[in-house]
């Protein structure tokens, strides 16, 4: 069919009027923004109505200077409410995990130099009596209190930034955004569709190389990775990372990277340290059902364990 | 041969219609024809000059039925950077055999989003005339068949230059460049070469930035935390966000 010349103008219009409502129906945009957290880049993007979409970088960052400030390393106040929830999470984890998600390995990123980059491997003996200060069974909850021994020092490096995320995209969805992501350095949450009305397209890092390794398609969901290759150190030809062993002391072997995928980020980012640290991965994640995990074994073997999710491995 | 010969050879071939359709039934990427004897001595030659191409980067291989050159091709191809894996689903790059029905001279030629793509421009003409000149005429036809989309990183085009927060710029990657930026706790310099961005100096405490691998694929990043830097390879780009 021909359009005449005036008409196929008209029709253009009306066509960027229509591309126009669709990208602005009834006032609302996608909208992307980069804050600086948790000594990490914190991406978002978000879709909802002009005012909401405009209020998200001022809500998103009371939450979290909020949670950085309750929550930085070896942290005084164990009677805030935010502290005594995030605590009683933490135990859940550090007990389906045998142990190996602890929130009590201060003392050993401390002896390691991670938490001042100031790195080294300490000797043997060194590594034992950091362990005497290691140990979430050691704190005690009273009245409302955790009751912490002097030397223990906790590291909620691998809970805390998960939590900030479940409770900022908890706070937008609230104040009306109905789309969107927030991944706090590789942490994330996302709900609704992406722009293009599909699920969300989440990238997994290569542990090894340069690009991904595989990409997750979700909505409505959080994904959370940790590495041997996001801290760490080399000595002597072999890697030394931030994820420790807390039995022994020591980085924990036999895996690259494991990434979570699972309804709450607070979950995903404890699992997927603890499932790094273990031995037996596959009994932690047994006991939470709702949640998968990817793992990267050592040798580059990649296994799947717990509950499916759309992802395609490359 | 003339491609339009090429391609009448290819699509006379017995079979061929349901190996093509094979071949396109994971993705809709480009497919090399190569007719030749030892196509190992061939192959590997023709990829590395469309590695430009993002589709054409190293990854993995598998083959989709028996070829009788198979051995020297894993060979010769893993000597390049390709490792071979069993499942067709898993590879990047999948080859398979079909035997013409008459043999044809050697040559080559990518069919593309529906279309030839003469690649003999691609610095390609000088192997194109060495195949035409010695090579005997042959009837074994290999097809190389790259899964575009599982390639979800692509060579960026530009990278976004965020100080304290807030975007500062957008560079080419084209460009060779040094440039210096003061940000409210201190100063980073970038590196702009070969079409890969860098820091090259940076007055933060750890310099973990300084470390940092050069980024060059659509979606790569490189921060400086305790200046709020952050260097953004800008492209097209195959996922919304990244884990890990």
């Amino acid at each position: 069919m021909s359009i005449p010349l005036l008409d196929k103008s008209k029709f253009i219009i009306f066509i960027f009027s229509v591309l126009f409502m669709v990208n602005c129906r009834g006032g609302e945009k996608w909208q992307s923004y980069t804050l600086f957290f948790f000594d990490t880049v914190c991406d978002i993007q978000v879709f909802g109505p002009l005012s909401q979409v405009e209020a998200v970088p001022t809500e998103i960052s009371r939450i979290f200077t909020e949670i950085e400030k309750e929550f930085s390393l070896g942290c005084g106040d164990f009677s805030s409410p935010p502290v005594l929830e995030l605590f009683r999470t933490a135990r859940r984890v550090y007990r389906d995990s045998d142990g190996y998600f602890d929130i009590t390995v201060g003392p050993l990123s401390e002896l390691w130099g991670f938490s001042t980059k100031t790195y080294r491997i300490p000797l043997p003996e060194e590594v034992k009596k950091a362990l005497a200060f290691v140990g979430l069974e050691k704190i005690k909850e009273q009245r409302d209190r955790l009751s912490v021994q002097p030397g223990m020092k906790l590291d909620w490096g691998g809970i805390a930034k998960g939590w900030g995320v479940d409770l900022a995209a908890r706070a937008l969805r609230e104040i009306g955004i109905a789309r969107g992501f927030i991944n706090c350095g590789g942490d994330l949450y996302c709900w609704g569709e992406n722009p293009e009305n599909k699920a969300w397209k989440i990238g997994i890092k290569h542990p090894r190389q340069q690009g991904y390794m595989g990409i997750i398609s979700v909505s409505g969901l959080a994904v959370a990775t940790s590495g041997d290759y996001q801290r760490y150190f080399e000595s002597g030809g072999a890697r030394y990372h931030h994820i420790f062993n807390p039995k022994t002391g020591y980085p924990a072997q036999g895996k690259q990277s494991v990434t979570i995928v699972g309804p709450e980020t607070v979950y995903c980012d404890a699992l997927s340290t603890a499932l790094f640290a273990s031995l037996q991965p596959e009994l932690i994640i047994k006991r939470y059902p709702e949640y998968g995990a990817i793992l990267v074994e050592a040798d580059g073997n990649v296994v799947i364990l717990g509950k499916a999710y759309p992802v395609e491995l490359f | 041969m003339d491609r339009r010969d090429f391609l009448k050879v290819i699509f006379a071939a017995p079979l061929a219609a349901p190996l093509l359709a094979a071949a396109k039934t994971s993705g809709s990427g480009p497919v090399l024809y190569l007719i030749a004897d030892e196509p190992q001595n061939f192959l590997p030659g023709i990829i590395q000059q469309l590695k430009r191409k993002a589709w054409a980067e190293e990854g993995r291989a598998a083959f989709l039925n028996q070829h009788p050159f198979a051995e020297e091709l894993e060979r010769s191809l893993s000597e390049n950077g390709w490792r071979f894996v069993s499942s067709p689903s898993a590879a990047s790059l999948l080859l398979s055999f079909e035997p013409l029905r008459h043999a044809a001279s050697p040559s080559f030629t990518l069919i593309k989003e529906g279309r030839i793509w003469d690649i003999r421009n691609q610095g390609l003409s000088r192997l194109w005339k060495e195949m035409n000149r010695q090579g005997a005429a042959s009837t074994c036809l290999t097809i190389a068949s790259f899964e575009e989309h599982r390639f979800p990183e692509a060579p960026g085009k530009a990278v976004a230059v965020y100080a304290d927060g807030k975007r500062r710029e957008s560079l080419s990657l084209d460009a060779n460049l040094m440039r210096r930026y003061t940000t409210r706790n201190g100063e980073v310099v970038i590196e702009i070469e070969k079409g890969r961005a860098r820091v090259l100096a940076s007055t933060c405490r750890h310099k973990i930035c300084l470390s940092s691998p050069p980024a060059c694929l659509a979606g790569e990043r490189i921060v400086c935390a305790p200046n709020q830097f952050l260097l953004a390879i800008e492209g097209r780009r195959f996922v919304d966000t990244v884990t890990g």
